[in-house]
């Protein structure tokens, strides 16, 4: 009897022990097989060179250490260059056609890398969507950022001094997060519609090259997490050049009745960056800063919101530089957290009579 | 015991009035109905100032702090730049009251907001400096042209109590900010 009260205890602390699965393991093996990908190549808004080279095989590794069927940029080179397919601002649904019928692909990953720093302290940032090659919905998106100091203890142990280790951390994270999204997931049609947005992107005043981009795609995660459907850019981009307008910080009544029209979303946001700088000078006083606008726009062209914000990395810094923000990539998204906290509340009466009129509880 | 109060109260006094700022100057029309007005375009201030972008930023919290103020409803920034555009206006602090009245129609709006930021700098004095902003705006009507409400203010400087504990300064953008909130402010109470 003690013998069989010893066994059960046994096998209890070895259960509690042993290593929960990891991600990988849960992440597609769970839920069915995963869809074949796509991956176009990465956008390059950091403004160093080099950047892309970098990123792109470590995505094909975490994809491969996945089991993630999928086609690289190099693979689809003479298809995207048979059509013209240009990817910078996004995918058109006729490319994406294009690009299903080709080469068979469900999922196409869409990516950017918005911030490439080699520093003293150095830092990432990548964004990346997936989108649906049939419905055109973009079905998940993230954007992770890092420093070299973010995971730094006493005496600055596990702190990484190296660009390429910094970057091959920053995918492995963005794939994580993306991986329960490589199964195509289906809709239940009686589900109540989700509110949709169009991003156009915002203005960028700033100093920093693509500034407008790499916010607008961070706009577009934190929408997504929060439940928001949003259209795909390359769809939005589309159609400003057929009408032959510039895509940048705002939208007039015309071409806000065209979107509704093509799109049928409910909401616009748009802005401007001011102010997209990284950390420079000193390791222990650098501190990146940010600051932007953004609005609001419902589908019968109502200015419904506006928000401005500023912030430097040391805004929430404590005693001996706790709460100090590092990252860039970071501290934009903490903002971009708190505007979408408002469209939410913004827009949660118009969602509510959305989901009456759809009958759902 | 004399001396020492008439000295404390002349230095509390230079001190208090030396970092009191100059108050808005403003005119308002005083026979014109604003409840007539429900929605306005705020037309992209002019910028004077050498601070690149200090145009933009003005510009753009004034529609925020229309919106907060919930007086009026705002026309999309990109609505009106449309509207400027059809109608051929580069200087857009400087308009006609033909052109006010097309403006207005153009994008819906009883009035228009006008303004120009005068200065926006950083000055300099030894070791410490202040960032300064002045701020000019005005609104006409759309169904005559004529200016209802115009107000000029400069925010800057440091508080009172920064000044005498020689805290940090404020960043452009928050005395951008402030100024914009105190020229609003004239208009909506």
């Amino acid at each position: 009897m003690i013998q069989v009260r010893r066994l059960s205890l046994l096998t209890t602390l070895l259960a509690a022990v042993a290593p929960a699965p990891s991600s990988a393991d849960a992440g597609v093996a769970q839920g069915g097989p995963a869809a074949r990908t796509a991956v176009l190549l990465f956008s390059n808004f950091s403004g160093t060179s080099r950047a892309p080279a970098t990123v792109m095989p470590l995505v094909y590794r975490e994809l491969e250490a996945r089991g993630v069927p999928h086609l690289s940029h190099i693979t689809l080179r003479p298809i995207l260059r048979q059509h013209r397919i240009r990817t910078v601002r996004g995918i058109t649904g006729p490319e994406a056609n294009l690009l299903r019928e080709g080469s068979q692909v469900e999922l196409l990953l869409l990516g950017s890398c918005d911030v490439f720093l080699d520093a003293e302290n150095p830092e990432v940032a990548i964004s990346a969507r997936l989108v649906d090659t049939e419905t055109m919905r973009v079905v998940s998106a993230q954007s992770v950022a890092a420093t070299g100091e973010d995971d730094a203890g006493l005496f600055s142990v596990g702190r990484i001094t190296s660009l390429d280790e910094l970057a091959g951390r920053v995918v492995a994270r963005l794939v994580d997060d993306l991986e329960l999204s490589f199964q195509r997931p289906q809709r239940d049609p009686s589900e109540a519609p989700l509110p949709t947005v169009a991003i156009v992107p915002l203005d960028n005043t700033s100093k920093a090259r693509g500034a407008g981009e790499v916010v607008s795609s961070q706009l577009l995660s934190e929408l997504l997490t929060r439940g928001f459907e949003v259209i795909e850019p390359g769809r939005v981009n589309d159609l400003f050049l057929r009408n032959g307008r510039v895509l940048r910080g705002g939208v007039d009544r015309e071409m806000l009745a065209r979107m509704s029209e093509a799109f049928g979303m409910d909401f616009v946001v748009t802005g401007e960056v001011e102010t997209f700088r990284v950390g420079r000078g000193e390791l222990e006083t650098a501190a990146p800063s940010f600051a932007f606008g953004a609005r609001l726009i419902a589908a019968d062209g109502t200015l419904r919101m506006s928000h401005d914000e500023a912030r430097d990395g040391r805004d929430s810094e404590h005693l001996f530089g706790l709460g100090r923000r590092r990252s860039l990539g970071e501290l934009s998204r903490d903002s971009l957290k708190r505007l979408v906290r408002r469209i939410v509340e913004e827009t949660e009466e118009s969602v509510a009579i959305a989901r009456r009129t759809h009958g759902s509880p | 015991m004399k001396r020492f109060r008439t000295f404390f109260l002349a230095t509390g006094s230079a001190l208090f009035l030396g970092c009191a700022g100059i108050g808005p100057t403003t005119f308002l029309h005083e026979t014109f109905d604003f409840g007539f007005v429900e929605t306005v375009a705020v037309i992209p201030f002019e910028n004077l100032s050498s601070d690149q972008g200090a145009g933009y930023r003005a510009t753009r919290f004034f529609v925020t702090e229309l919106l907060a103020a919930e007086a009026f409803d705002v026309v999309e920034p990109g609505e009106v730049a449309r509207a400027l555009e059809k109608q051929g206006l580069v200087r857009v602090a400087e308009l006609t009251e033909a052109q006010a009245v097309a403006i207005g129609k153009e994008v819906g709006a009883q009035a228009l907001v006008l303004g120009t930021i005068g200065e926006s700098a950083t000055i300099r004095s030894g070791t410490s400096s202040v960032n300064v902003v002045t701020l000019v705006v005005r609104m006409v009507e759309t169904e005559q042209g004529v200016t209802v409400w115009s107000t000029s203010h400069t925010e800057g400087g440091r508080g009172f109590w920064a000044t005498l504990l020689g805290l940090g300064n404020r960043s452009q953008g928050e005395v951008t900010r402030r100024c914009v909130e105190k020229t609003v402010r004239t208009l909506i109470q």
